[in-house]
C-alpha cells in the first residue's frame, strides 16, 4: 500500500468513520474475543486491514456492515488460531438476576462463558450480534454475508447448540 | 426462558469491554498515549506510513516564512498536467491544461492490458507516462525514473487477499518490451516506498502483522539488500533538541529527485501547519500557515516534476505549483466531472505524473496542448488480432462413438494456476494448453464451467463442442460464447493464465466432447454428462 493509492481525503473519511465505529466493533471483538488485549490486538488488525481495502470499497457501500465483517473474520481468525483453553478474565463477571430474582452467580456467568467458547466460531458470532450487540436479523444478515432468514435460522441454531452444552443453566431457556 | 432474559444473561456473561478512545491521528498530541488511549494509538500506528505519530519540535513550526502564495501563473508554463479525479471510489483520469486549469477526462485511459497489483489500486489507471504515452496502472512512486517501468505486488496464494494471503512477489513490468519478471519474494506484504535512479526501496511485513523490515533492490540486477531504517525517506527525524511537542505528520508526496514532502499539523480548520520538502537532508519550509485561512493552500497531494513541485487542493478547486525562489502559483480547476447539485468539494485530485506536452496521437479535445509523438517512445505492440478464419477452417474432428462404446473420458490434472485475480480451481480436464475445470462431474441441465489456459498459449482459441454418442451438442454461455462455439481472442496474458467463466449445457446425458483450436494446435476434451440435475452444493 502506499500513499498516493489511498487518497488523504479518504483517510480523514475513513478516519472520521473510525472514530464512529470503532465503539461497535469492539464490542463485537470482546464479546467474540472475551479478552481486552486480544480484542485491542483484532481491533487494530481489523482497521489497518480495512484502511488498506479502503479503495475496494463500493460506492454506496454499507460501511458499518463491511468494517464489522471485517473484525468478524479478524475474530473467527483469532479464534481458530487459539491453541490455549484457559479461559483468560479480565474482569469478574457482575452478578445478574434471573427471572425468579435469584442471583446468578460467577460461576454461572464462567459456565455461560465457557459454552460460548465451546461452540463454533459462527454460532457464537450469531449469538454475539444478537443478545450482545442487540443487532436485528437484517443487520446481523449484513455482516454475516447470509440473509435475514438465515441469520435467524444461525441463531437458533447456536441457541440449541448452547443448550446442550449447559442443560442446567438454559434448560428452561 | 424469554430472548431478553438470556440477551440479559449474555451480557453479563461476557461483561463489558474497557472504555475505548476513538484515533485522532490528525490531532496534535501534547502527551504520549497512555491507557485507554493505547487502542488509538495502536490503530493509528497500524495506519502505518501515512499517518504516523512522531516527534517533533515547535521551532519547525514556529519558523514561518510569510506565505508566498501568488495567483499568476509563471510565464511560458503550458503543459497537461495529469491527474485522477476522485470520488470516493469512482476515479476519472485525464489532464488539467497548465496554466488554463481546465480539466479534461481522457476516454482512451485503459490499462487492461498490463498487470497490476492484487486489490489496492489495482482498479484502474492511476500514472500517465509521458515517455510512453499512456496510463499505468499504480501510483507514481513505482513507476522507474525513465517511466517505462513499473512494480506491482501478486499476494500468494491467487486469490488471497491482505486477509489471507501467505506471501507476496514484487514484479516489475517493462511496458515497450511486454517482459514481466519477478524481483523479490517474502513470506508478507511487500509494499513499494520509493523508486529512484539508485535503488527500489520497499518494506516487509509478515502476513499477521510482526516486524516491518525495509529492503533495497537493485533494479538492473534484481540484487536484494536488507536497509536499515535510514533508508525510508518517508520519516521525519528531528534532532533531539526539536523534540519538544508531538505533532501529527504525514507525507503527500515527493519531489522530481524522491525527497519527501511533509505535511506536519493541520487537519483542522484554525491549526497551524507547514509544509516541508526534505532533500538531502536539507529541509525546505514551502508554506506555514494555517488550516482554512484565506490564502486557500490546503494540500493533501504533491508531485515534483521538473517544473518544480504540484501541489493538490483538499476540495479540488486550485492546483498549486511551487517553485524554488518563486513561491506558489494557483491555478484555479474548473471542468471537473460534477454531477447536478455536487458540491466541487466532495471531489479531490490524485496526481498521476508530470506536467508535460502530450506525446501520443489521438483526437483530443481542442483546447489541450497539441500532441506530438515522443521520438524516443518506441510504439507498445498491440496484441495481433484474432486470425478466425483460419481456426474455423480447420474441421470438427471430434469422433461419433459407436453403439456401446465407452466414453473415452478426459483424463483430470492437478494444475496451479497462477491468475492475477480471483480464486480459480485447481484442478483441469484435458491436455492443455486449454483445461476444462470448474466441475468434477457434469450433469445434464447446465453447470458453470471454467477453461483455464496455460500462458505458453496467448492467441486466440476457437472451441466448440458436439455430442460424440448421439446428436445434439453443449450449449455455451459467456464472454464470447456462441451457441456451442466459445471464441477466446486473447487467452492468457503471461506469466499469468488466462481464464474463462461461463456455463456449459447439454440438453441430455451422453458423451460430449469438446475440441479446442489454437495457433498449432488442436486438442480434445471428452466429458461424460450424467443425468441431471447437479446434486446442490
Amino acid at each position: 500500500v502506499t500513499g498516493v493509492e489511498v487518497r488523504a481525503a479518504d483517510q480523514q473519511w475513513f478516519m472520521e468513520q473510525m472514530a464512529l465505529m470503532l465503539p461497535l466493533a469492539q464490542r463485537l471483538a470482546y464479546g467474540m474475543l472475551q479478552n481486552a488485549h486480544e480484542c485491542e490486538d483484532a481491533l487494530q488488525d481489523a482497521a489497518f486491514k480495512a484502511w488498506r481495502a479502503l479503495p475496494r470499497l463500493r460506492e454506496g457501500s454499507d460501511v458499518r456492515a463491511w468494517f464489522l465483517t471485517i473484525v468478524a473474520n479478524e475474530c473467527r481468525q483469532r479464534r481458530r488460531s487459539r491453541w490455549w483453553s484457559t479461559l483468560k478474565m479480565d474482569s469478574p463477571p457482575a452478578a445478574v438476576s434471573n427471572r425468579h430474582g435469584q442471583g446468578l452467580g460467577d460461576e454461572d456467568a464462567i459456565e455461560l462463558r465457557r459454552a460460548l467458547n465451546r461452540i463454533p466460531s459462527d454460532m457464537k458470532m450469531a449469538l454475539v450480534l444478537r443478545y450482545y450487540l442487540d443487532f436485528s436479523f437484517e443487520d446481523m444478515g449484513r455482516v454475516l454475508g447470509v440473509s435475514a432468514a438465515a441469520a435467524k435460522s444461525r441463531t437458533h441454531r447456536a441457541l440449541s447448540r448452547l443448550r446442550v452444552e449447559i442443560p442446567e443453566a438454559l434448560a428452561d431457556a | 426462558m424469554r430472548e431478553d432474559e438470556f440477551r440479559e444473561r449474555l451480557r453479563r456473561a461476557i461483561g463489558e469491554p474497557p472504555p475505548l478512545v476513538a484515533p485522532v491521528p490528525w490531532q496534535a498530541r501534547d502527551e504520549r498515549p497512555s491507557g485507554p488511549a493505547h487502542l488509538a494509538a495502536a490503530i493509528a500506528v497500524g495506519l502505518a506510513a501515512l499517518l504516523v505519530i512522531g516527534l517533533l519540535g515547535t521551532r519547525l513550526l514556529l519558523h514561518r516564512p510569510a506565505p508566498s502564495a501568488a495567483a499568476q501563473p509563471g510565464p511560458g508554463l503550458s503543459c497537461s498536467l495529469p491527474v485522477v479525479v476522485m470520488e470516493r471510489t469512482r476515479r476519472t483520469a485525464g489532464f488539467i491544461t497548465i496554466p488554463g486549469g481546465t480539466f479534461f477526462a481522457d476516454p482512451q485511459a485503459a490499462v487492461g492490458d498490463l498487470p497490476s497489483s492484487t486489490g489496492v489500486g489495482a482498479a484502474g489507471p492511476t500514472f500517465y507516462s509521458p515517455q510512453l504515452g499512456r496510463w499505468l496502472p499504480t501510483g507514481p512512486i513505482a513507476v522507474s525514473p525513465d517511466g517505462r517501468q513499473y512494480l506491482y505486488t501478486v499476494l500468494l496464494p491467487a486469490r488471497s487477499s491482505y486477509s489471507d494471503f501467505t506471501s507476496a512477489e514484487l514484479h516489475v513490468y517493462d511496458v515497450p518490451q511486454r517482459a514481466d519478471r519477478k524481483l523479490f519474494t517474502y513470506a508478507g506484504s511487500i509494499d513499494v516506498i520509493q523508486w529512484t535512479a539508485g535503488a527500489i526501496i520497499v518494506d516487509t511485513v509478515p502476513p499477521r502483522g510482526g516486524l516491518r523490515l525495509l529492503w533495497s533492490i537493485a533494479a538492473t540486477t534484481g540484487a536484494v539488500t536488507q536497509a536499515d531504517a535510514s533508508a525510508d525517506p518517508n520519516v521525519l527525524r528531528p534532532s533531539p533538541g526539536q523534540a519538544q511537542l508531538s505533532f501529527g505528520y504525514g507525507v503527500i508526496g515527493h519531489d522530481s529527485a524522491g525527497g519527501p514532502i511533509f505535511v506536519i499539523g493541520g487537519g483542522r480548520p484554525g491549526a497551524p501547519f507547514s509544509v516541508v520538502l526534505y532533500r538531502s537532508g536539507v529541509q525546505t519550509v514551502v508554506y506555514s500557515g494555517t488550516s482554512g485561512d484565506a490564502t486557500g493552500f490546503d494540500p493533501i497531494a504533491a508531485l515534483g516534476d521538473d517544473h518544480g513541485v504540484w501541489f493538490y487542493n483538499r476540495d479540488a478547486t486550485s492546483l498549486w505549483l511551487w517553485q524554488p525562489g518563486q513561491g506558489l502559483q494557483r491555478f484555479a480547476v474548473s471542468g471537473l466531472p460534477l454531477t447536478a447539485g455536487q458540491p466541487v468539494g466532495s471531489l479531490s485530485l490524485q496526481p498521476a505524473g508530470p506536467c508535460s506536452a502530450l506525446s501520443i496521437p489521438r483526437s483530443w479535445p481542442a483546447g489541450l496542448p497539441s500532441p506530438r509523438p515522443s521520438p524516443s517512445a518506441p510504439p507498445t505492440p498491440a496484441p495481433p488480432p484474432a486470425d478466425w478464419s483460419t481456426l474455423t477452417a480447420r474441421p470438427l474432428a471430434l469422433r461419433h462413438l459407436a453403439a456401446g462404446a465407452p466414453c473415452p473420458v478426459s483424463g483430470r490434472v492437478d494444475l496451479q494456476p497462477r491468475v492475477q485475480d480471483g480464486k480459480w480451481p485447481v484442478y483441469g480436464f484435458g491436455n492443455g494448453p486449454l483445461y476444462l475445470s470448474g466441475q468434477l462431474s457434469w450433469y445434464a441441465g447446465g453447470q458453470a464451467a471454467v477453461f483455464l489456459v496455460d500462458p505458453s498459449s496467448t492467441g486466440p482459441m476457437l472451441v466448440r463442442s458436439a455430442r460424440l454418442d448421439g446428436t445434439g451438442d453443449l450449449v455455451m454461455t459467456g464472454p464470447g460464447a456462441s451457441g456451442s462455439t466459445v471464441d477466446m481472442p486473447v487467452t492468457a496474458l503471461p506469466p499469468y493464465w488466462g481464464t474463462w467463466e461461463g456455463r456449459l449445457a447439454a440438453a441430455a446425458p451422453g458423451c460430449y466432447g469438446l475440441q479446442v483450436d489454437g495457433a498449432g494446435f488442436t486438442e480434445q476434451i471428452v466429458l461424460q454428462v450424467l443425468v441431471g440435475p447437479a446434486p446442490p452444493g
